[in-house]
């Protein structure tokens, strides 16, 4: 019986490699696209809030990735009170103030932004010589993937160099809040 | 005897590879359904006591939120449901309405042991359909509406409507059959040396 077991293993070795084999073709799991697949009807539209030209561009962003993570109390909170132009260190301190969960990085450093993409949280970015932020959603080597609160029907596509060349020129400023991002599809 | 243990080990260290490479990022664990639900309530409750589940990313959905509607209800196929994925979207526990567990214990040691098998077989998943993976890369249904949603009035300086980029290879896990194959083949020669030694040494 015992020189049955050495046999009875190697088989059971075998099958086992066997398995992996015929598996790994099911193995082709597409990511979603783009990684911060932020729902339309989840996506905050800029408003304006007191001057005809002040916008809430930041603010949008920042509900538009609060509700990706599933923040729908405070995102609603911030529609409701928040609002208006605001520089980089202004809201850094607000964020603080509201005791929201979150991580900036103002050294324009791609690595922060391919980190809050692969992490699902999506970053708050800031462009247009600072006049402007919108929301990253995926920075992939060739391009990077933008939410537009000014058309957020749909994302924009942007090569990665002009973007990353375009966001340092803005001061390099990108904010993530830090909750659960939403799971991704099976 | 030995030829035995030598394969065991050999197994063990075949399993290990999966479980280290599993540990790299959290787990998403998600419970769907019904806010007035009394199954759901009893769920979340349990779960969120539960440390270990509470250390991942831990998602309570109901059915009257967005996110649901958009994201889950394609895919849920009963409420409520308790679904673990992996951080690349893969299924390795989903169970709903009755096929749940009825205690907090029975819930955690049924999640506790998909846990362990995806780590130990990481090839054996819930979600490997290949016929479907192979239809969503021939006609992505989202990408379609995604393309068919109207164009926006302004168009913004050169940018253009998204277009997905290739997707990456999924690379081969040749390394992990070869893994098998060789501790196959280790396991056989050297319970075969032992099997001639033994003999040549009864003889």
């Amino acid at each position: 019986m015992k020189r049955l077991f050495v046999p009875l293993v190697v088989i059971a070795l075998a099958a086992i490699a066997i398995d992996a084999d015929l598996n790994s073709y099911a193995k082709v799991y597409p990511s979603e696209f783009p990684i911060v697949n932020v729902p339309t009807k989840l996506r905050q539209r800029n408003w304006i809030r007191g001057a005809p030209n002040n916008g809430s561009c930041l603010w949008a962003s920042t509900i538009s990735l609060l509700r990706w993570q599933e923040q729908y109390a405070l995102a609603d909170r911030i529609r409701l009170t928040r609002g208006g132009g605001e520089q980089p260190s202004q809201f850094s301190k607000r964020l603080y103030a509201a005791n929201m969960r979150h991580v900036a990085h103002a050294k324009g450093n791609a690595a922060f932004l391919e980190w809050s993409c692969l992490t699902r949280h999506g970053a708050v970015v800031v462009i247009k010589n600072g006049e402007h932020a919108v929301t990253l959603v995926d920075l992939t080597a060739e391009a990077a993937y933008l939410l537009d609160n000014n058309y957020p029907e749909k994302f924009r596509e942007i090569s990665r160099d002009k973007f990353l060349r375009e966001w340092r020129e803005a001061g390099g400023w990108a904010f993530v809040p830090l909750y659960n991002p939403a799971s991704p599809l099976p | 005897m030995k030829g035995l243990w030598f394969a065991i080990a050999l197994l063990v260290a075949v399993m290990a590879t999966g479980v280290c490479q599993a540990g790299e990022d959290a787990l998403h664990i998600s419970v769907v359904g019904d806010r007035s639900d009394v199954q759901y309530r009893q769920l979340t409750a349990w779960l969120r006591l539960n440390d270990r589940v509470q250390k991942q990313k831990y998602h309570e959905i109901t059915t009257d939120t967005v996110i649901y509607k958009e994201r889950y209800a394609p895919n849920v196929k009963g409420l409520p449901t308790v679904r673990i994925q992996q951080p690349d979207g893969v299924v390795i526990y989903e169970k709903f309405g009755s096929q749940l567990p009825t205690t907090a214990s029975g819930l955690h040691e049924d999640m506790k042991i998909a846990v362990l098998a995806s780590q130990i077989f990481p090839w054996r998943k819930n979600g490997a359909r290949p016929l479907r993976d192979k239809l969503k890369q021939c006609c992505p249904l989202r990408r379609q509406q995604q393309e068919a949603e109207p164009e926006p009035e302004e168009t913004v300086e050169e940018e253009s409507v998204l277009v997905p980029p290739p997707l990456p290879e999924e690379p081969y896990p040749g390394w992990r059959i070869l893994i098998c194959a060789l501790a196959a083949l280790v396991g056989a020669l050297g319970g075969a040396i032992w099997q001639a030694v033994t003999m040549y040494q009864e003889k």
